[in-house]
């Protein structure tokens, strides 16, 4: 797939079957939770707002195909662009965080 | 069927070890500018030298054991200098997304990590977040993608 004049291509082997390391992450925590008995259903803040923020962090993390923890495997491997974004994520931290300051 | 197996169980061991340690990405930074605590910043810092550290060793052997490089599987790439990707389009992008991404996952209490960890420990709100995250996915490649082609 060709976008932005750039080869988007995944590191690693050719993939037939998924990657379920997501699903193996709610499982380990269930799991986790469940032998130190903290497994406890709580609702805190608004759920229509946090369904759009879902929605809004998987836009942006698949314009550059990574979440926070592929971006600083990317590092690891010497990606110069996952360099640039990390500097916007520490931007974008730094500006929700005065929001939440102001709020307060 | 490996590839598949073997994720689920990395996914396994990394959701367990996330629930006990509340590893974040987002929260470490947040944590730092917000209430001066150096503590789940560690984790980030830790991540990252240990996957360094991985790609160094890794290198080492596919290069010097000819025999083990089928199972090291390393595929170096060259990319661009630093320069050259704050020049370029996909430079641009990135600084814009990792911007939005920063953002919208601080306002929403933590990284995708800690976001599936919570939705394990039974968050009634990380659940819903989570719907939000996979519908987004759908959104991206009918709608995002081709407004984003337009535009570049």
């Amino acid at each position: 797939m060709k976008i932005f004049s750039y080869e988007l291509e995944s590191v690693g082997a050719v993939i037939n079957l998924p990657i379920i390391t997501t699903l193996g992450i709610f499982t380990g925590s269930l799991i986790s939770s469940n032998l130190n008995k903290e497994f406890r259903l709580i609702k805190v803040g608004n759920l229509l707002k946090m369904f759009f923020l879902g929605i809004l962090v998987s836009n942006f993390g698949l314009v550059i195909i990574s979440c926070p923890t592929r971006l600083f495997l990317r590092l690891a491997f010497g990606d110069s662009f996952s360099l640039l974004s990390i500097a916007g994520l520490l931007l974008g931290i730094s500006i929700a965080v005065k929001i939440i300051r102001r709020r307060s | 069927m490996l590839v598949t197996l073997g994720s689920l169980i990395i996914g396994l061991i990394a959701g367990f070890l996330g629930q006990r340690s509340r590893m974040c990405f987002i929260g470490g930074f947040r944590d730092l500018l917000l209430i001066r605590d150096k503590d789940l910043l560690k984790g980030a810092i830790s991540f990252f030298a240990s996957a360094w550290l991985t790609v160094i060793i890794l290198t080492f052997i596919s290069n010097n054991f000819t025999a083990l490089s089928e199972f090291t599987n390393v595929r170096l790439t060259t990319y661009p200098a630093i320069q050259e990707a704050f020049l370029s389009k996909f430079g641009l992008i990135s600084i814009l997304g990792g911007l939005g991404l920063g953002f919208f996952s601080t306002l929403s209490g933590g990284c995708p990590l800690r976001q599936h960890v919570m939705a394990g420990q039974g968050r009634v709100d990380s659940i819903i977040y989570l719907a939000g995250f996979y519908i987004g996915i759908l959104i991206y490649y009918f709608l995002t993608v081709r407004f984003l082609a337009r535009l570049f």
